[in-house]
């Protein structure tokens, strides 16, 4: 029994547990960039400035599903397994660390569910739109972005989840709780805030998460 | 003392679950082809000692040993060749029942398809059936399905009969006694159903709060326990030839004795002792069971004079 055979029985498993949530989700990615256009389409008295604010808003929704498609997809497995104590998954001869992989690689393919309906949202709206002579359409390169997103969105919430199992939530809110107090101990002592370094470098160009941050145009220049 | 081979052996276990409870020192050998009935009240540690043997926990200290692979360092190679159903259903409820067998065939390299669709036929599983919509008998059935078409050396049933009706228990074990006809395989299997174990089992292992307290072959643990009555009973028995379990006065008319270890010959150490034997009596393996479980929780042996 070669590993591709596991892989696909456990992909068939997971698509089947989450095939509600995954359509849902591909739905929403390809009405994300649609709203680019919904005001735009048809109209001839569209403006550039019009349509970069409108292409700003898919910016904010694509990064924000984009980390909500990594997280569903890392943390719902996680749920399953829970349900039985991780007794089903532990009682299946594979190491812990080759059952792992094979989560990983399941949600990373899934991942491509929503990524797709991106891409059809995109193309969609690049082709339906009037776009002004000095402006382009990067329907491609925002799903690459969208994609890239979402994948680090899954390898964090994944490692966080995996890694800590029940202690997870505890950790994070215990995470959350430390930071909110160093900075408002900070704040009330100092009148600076102490955490403002720790911030610029989760957005700094060297950090995995700039990716959320950074140039999410569907039309630019 | 089991001297043939082996199909599980765990050696000075240690493992802390909680604040309240460890196994302590666990050790254990399951031979090779025995039906070994694992014995102990709700609690005592038996699903802590099947997760520990299947690689499920990690000991804190000792050495556990299934089908000859060590379970720390190889854990993947031994679960291939076991099939376990444990207490609870651990099966996802999202897949019916063809989709779980495909599932679990995936991952088994021995997989029995033939075996499969015949017991599914058997206990008239549905394929397109869900699992979150079958019964606990059906859920019984199923986890058994997988774990004899698995083609196990050993099997491992961490209370398989539990909370089912009559009619399902016969056919679970049915299958199970057939499966082990065939093929040979080692069952090791967890119950606090006494005379379950009794029908069934070669070798008996009790544990009680995280200690193995006796491993005999059931044949010697179900004759070798028995109760005495005594009279003129001597105040002391250090010297017994036989392990005295618990000795009770019986208001000034002797006392009764429940012994482990007994002979027609002992009864001669008794006379010698200046004691007079009035009765000997057989006990079943629940009361044997019971008198194993006082003596070790240190009730055993006392007697208020």
């Amino acid at each position: 029994m070669n590993r591709a055979t596991r892989y696909k029985a456990l992909l068939y498993s997971q698509l089947k547990y989450q095939r509600i949530e995954l359509t849902i989700l591909s739905i929403v990615a390809g009405g994300v960039p649609a709203l680019a256009t919904w005001r735009a389409l048809g109209s001839t008295s569209f403006s550039p400035m019009e349509l970069l604010s409108l292409s700003q808003i898919v910016g904010v929704l694509g990064s924000t599903l984009a980390a909500l498609v990594g997280c569903v997809l890392a943390l719902r497995p996680y749920s399953l397994d829970a349900l039985t104590n991780h007794t089903y998954a532990m009682s299946l001869p594979v190491s812990r660390t080759e059952y792992g992989l094979l989560r990983v690689g399941t949600g990373l393919l899934l991942l491509l569910m929503p990524a797709a309906g991106f891409l059809i949202g995109a193309v969609f709206a690049s082709t339906a739109a009037d776009i002004p002579a000095m402006l382009h359409a990067y329907p491609v390169g925002i799903t690459m972005r969208f994609v890239l997103a979402a994948a680090t969105a899954f390898a964090l919430a994944f490692g966080i989840q995996y890694g800590l199992g029940k202690r997870a939530t505890r950790w994070i809110l215990f995470s959350l709780t430390g930071l909110g107090a160093v900075e408002i101990i900070g704040q009330l002592v100092t009148g600076v805030s102490l955490t403002s370094d720790l911030w610029t470098a989760l957005g700094s160009e060297a950090s995995p998460l700039r990716v959320f941050a950074s140039n999410w145009m569907l039309f630019d220049v | 003392m089991i001297t043939a081979p082996t199909a599980i052996r765990l050696n000075g276990v240690d493992c802390r679950t909680s604040k309240e409870f460890a196994i302590r020192d666990l050790a254990m050998s399951v031979p090779r082809g025995a039906v070994y009935g694992f014995l102990g009240p709700n609690g005592s540690g038996k699903t802590t000692a099947i997760r520990l043997l299947l690689g499920m926990l990690r000991a804190d200290a000792g050495t556990i040993e299934v089908l000859g692979h060590e379970i720390s360092r190889d854990a993947p190679a031994a679960l291939a060749k076991i099939g376990y159903v444990p207490e609870r259903s651990h099966l996802w409820p999202h897949l019916s029942v063809e989709e779980t067998m495909r599932f679990h065939a995936a991952f088994f390299p021995r997989w029995d398809a033939a075996r499969a669709d015949a017991l599914r036929q058997q206990f008239g599983l549905r394929p397109s059936q869900l699992v979150s919509a079958l019964s606990k008998g059906e859920n019984g059935k199923l986890m058994m399905l997988l774990a004899l078409s698995t083609q196990p050396e050993l099997l491992v049933l961490d209370e398989p009969t539990d909370g089912l009706d009559p009619v399902v228990r016969r056919d679970v074990l049915q299958a199970l006694v057939e499966y082990v006809g065939d093929k040979q395989a080692t069952v090791l299997i967890s119950s606090h159903l006494v005379h379950e174990q009794e029908r069934i089992c070669d070798w008996v292992g009790v544990l009680d709060q995280g200690k193995l307290i006796a491993e005999v072959p059931m044949q010697e643990f179900r004759s070798g326990i028995k109760r005495l009555r005594v009279h003129g009973a001597p105040r002391v028995h250090d010297a017994a030839p036989f392990t005295v379990l618990s000795r009770d006065d019986e208001f000034g008319r002797g006392e009764t004795w429940v012994v482990r270890g007994w002979q027609d010959s002992h009864a001669s150490w008794l006379t010698s002792s200046g004691a007079s034997l009035r009765e000997v009596e057989p006990l079943d393996l629940e009361e044997s069971f019971v008198e194993l479980l006082r003596s070790g929780r240190g009730g055993a042996a006392t007697i208020e004079r």
